[in-house]
């Protein structure tokens, strides 16, 4: 199965930091990794109530399954569900300012995800981070862990790189490759995909 | 995010396989007649007198249609043909069709207090035995919760959310919670909700018999001769819990979707209570499961006296039962002995997170016939000479609301209440 990250033949010495390198033309799968995240969710009137500093609203969101392979992605229902997310947001896909990928590092994840943004987005793509690049892939706590980063990453105007970058020319996408970048951002959308065909996506919105 | 849309949420069909029978009409058959499910264990070779199980009766995935012996070899966790099975029962029960239409807006909530164990243990042996080479591609898949679900979408077409609520042996509840949620708020017009266990392997088997959960048939058990006694839920020789295999699902549907497609609502779900203890592993806490129950009544906006029979959670161990009366108690007061109390696990077993979907069928299959099920294995405890638990024998008791109660290992409680049609 194609998944996991394994070196080219008498490659194996290569820099373990440069291993997970999603959206590259030479991405070998993804960087198994341990971890966990957890964010706390609080309505508006108790986080005023009792004098909780909130930043971030939960604007929207979007869940579909694929109905089609235990592994492989499909386009069609991962393009729904960002679709759903930022519709459940009450916004346009132009107001999106970033997104956090999936971006697991493997080969036709990677190219799924990025088709899916061209047609969500119709070739107008804000730039997007692959936060995999830097921590790895932590399976059921990835995306908790990426929606901390992008959180952090509104909170600062700031978006983190994706680094181990080598353009692809399969993959059209401006992933924030040199370097963190300083962005103002308002939305962010977050998309998360499992084996099984499941797909999750949000959209958070910085609050004034 | 959008508003929620306040939809009113109805139980339209279900599907089940259990020690009682391999699909839901043989298993509410046998419930009904009084059987329970339980024999010596076939499935593998253990080193405990916990030998006692409840196995599902002719129950052979290779056998069926959508299974080709490639399919059967690679999907070694057993949980996921039988959530693809029990999905596909529960679908035709509800007479739903998976079309353009009805496909993105159906989701699935399979859960499981141990999932893809089983899957694991093949793979150990054969990274121990034969080399790391020999563990199966298709190992990770298996392991994931949410595949059973994801496989029955595959089978059945729908493309709305799957994911797994873990609740350990309250998680078929908590995925009739969520799923009748997530259909109110309107991110959902269908959902296929329940729980799934294929537990009996030698492993977890011993893992319970050591810390003294099931019970262990001596010579001197009652059960010893007649395996189907070893379940006894508030009777005076419980002695622990009997581990079933099992898979439960219920069909969930917004009300305006149960009318524009015909379907027949069996129930309504009234009313859902859940928390957590804050306290032990194991152990049940009174004060927080009486809230939970008393959250599922409050919810469905009436009183304690409005409920008409409970399906206890009742698994059959001297302090569980003993807690779950206690907090009956504290809830009904001087009314509980007017309530009948069913547990469903004196027929089936402990399923784990199969458990409470099962019996939230069961319960309402009873409702809507104007029974209530019994509680086989009965030997009165002085203890409990206040509830009423239907010993041994069904009984015509027209109800119009159900609660049903399941809590789970962590700490993590769920009830909920269903109305009557």
């Amino acid at each position: 199965m194609n998944g996991v990250y394994i070196p080219k033949e008498e490659r194996e010495n290569d820099s373990p930091a440069a291993a997970s390198r999603p959206f590259s033309a030479n991405r070998r799968g993804f960087v198994l990794s341990e971890g966990a995240g957890a964010v706390i969710l609080a309505t508006r009137e108790f986080a005023e109530a009792h004098g909780l500093p909130y930043h971030y609203e939960l604007a929207g969101w979007g869940m579909t399954s694929d109905a089609h392979h235990f592994v492989a992605p499909y386009l069609e229902t991962v393009r729904q569900c960002m679709l759903d997310a930022i519709r459940d947001a009450a916004i346009a896909p132009q107001d999106i300012d970033v997104v956090n990928a999936h971006a697991a590092s493997t080969k036709v994840g990677d190219q799924v995800e990025c088709d899916a943004l061209q047609a969500v987005f119709h070739h107008e793509l804000p730039p997007v981070c692959a936060n995999k690049s830097l921590i790895g892939h932590a399976m059921g706590a990835s995306s908790v862990i990426e929606s901390i980063f992008a959180l952090q990453g509104m909170r600062d105007g700031v978006v983190p790189p994706t680094i181990n970058y080598t353009a692809d020319p399969q993959i059209e996408i401006d992933c924030v490759a040199e370097g963190k970048r300083p962005i103002n951002q308002e939305f962010v959308l977050k998309n998360a995909f499992g084996f099984g065909g499941c797909n999750s996506c949000a959209v958070f919105k910085r609050s004034s | 995010m959008k508003a929620p849309l306040n939809r009113k949420v109805f139980v339209v069909g279900y599907g089940a396989a259990t020690s009682l029978g391999n699909t839901f009409a043989s298993t509410w058959e046998a419930a009904l007649a009084g059987r329970a499910g339980f024999r010596r264990i076939s499935r593998c070779e253990v080193a405990t007198r916990s030998n006692v199980v409840g196995e599902i009766p002719d129950w052979d995935p290779s056998r069926l249609e959508y299974v080709n012996r490639k399919e059967a070899s690679l999907w070694d966790a057993g949980f996921i043909f039988l959530t693809m099975e029990v999905c596909r029962e529960a679908l035709a029960n509800a007479g739903l069709a998976i079309d353009q239409e009805t496909g993105p807006r159906t989701g699935c909530l399979i859960g499981s207090a141990l999932n893809g164990t089983d899957a694991y243990r093949i793979a150990m042996d054969n990274y121990v035995n034969k080399g790391p080479l020999k563990v199966s591609p298709y190992l990770l898949p298996n392991l994931c919760a949410n595949l059973p679900a994801g496989k029955a979408g595959m089978l059945l077409g729908f493309t709305g959310p799957v994911f797994s609520p873990q609740g350990a042996c309250a998680s078929g509840n908590h995925a009739i919670a969520l799923g009748s949620r997530m259909i109110r708020d309107g991110d959902c017009d269908f959902v296929l909700a329940g729980g799934v266990e294929t537990c009996l392997v030698p492993e977890i088997i011993q893992g319970f018999a050591n810390m003294l959960a099931t019970i262990k048939v001596g010579p001197k058990d009652r059960a010893f001769v007649d395996p189907t006694q070893a379940s006894r839920p508030f009777s005076i020789d419980r002695k622990g819990f009997v581990l079933s295999e099992g898979g439960g699902v219920v069909v969930l549907a917004a009300e305006e979707a149960v009318r524009a497609l015909g379907l027949t609502a069996r129930a309504e779900v009234a009313g859902i209570g859940w928390n957590s203890d804050a306290h032990h592993f194991t152990r049940p806490n009174q004060e927080t499961i009486v809230q939970a129950i008393h959250g599922a009544i409050a919810d469905a906006e009436i009183t304690p006296r409005d409920i008409g029979a409970i399906n206890a959670h009742g698994t059959s161990t001297p302090t569980g039962d003993s807690t779950e009366v206690e907090c009956l108690r504290a809830v009904f007061g001087r009314n509980l002995p007017g309530i009948p109390v069913s547990a469903n696990k004196s027929q089936v077993g402990h399923s784990l997170g199969a458990s409470a979907a099962i019996e939230a069928a069961l319960a309402i299959e009873a409702m809507g016939k104007g029974i209530v099920l019994p509680t086989v294995n009965h030997i009165p405890d002085p203890a409990f000479n206040d509830l009423d638990v239907v010993p041994n024998h069904a009984r015509n008791h027209p109800h119009e609301f159900v609660l049903s109660n399941s809590f789970g290992f962590g700490g993590t409680n769920c009830c909920i209440v269903f109305r009557g049609m």
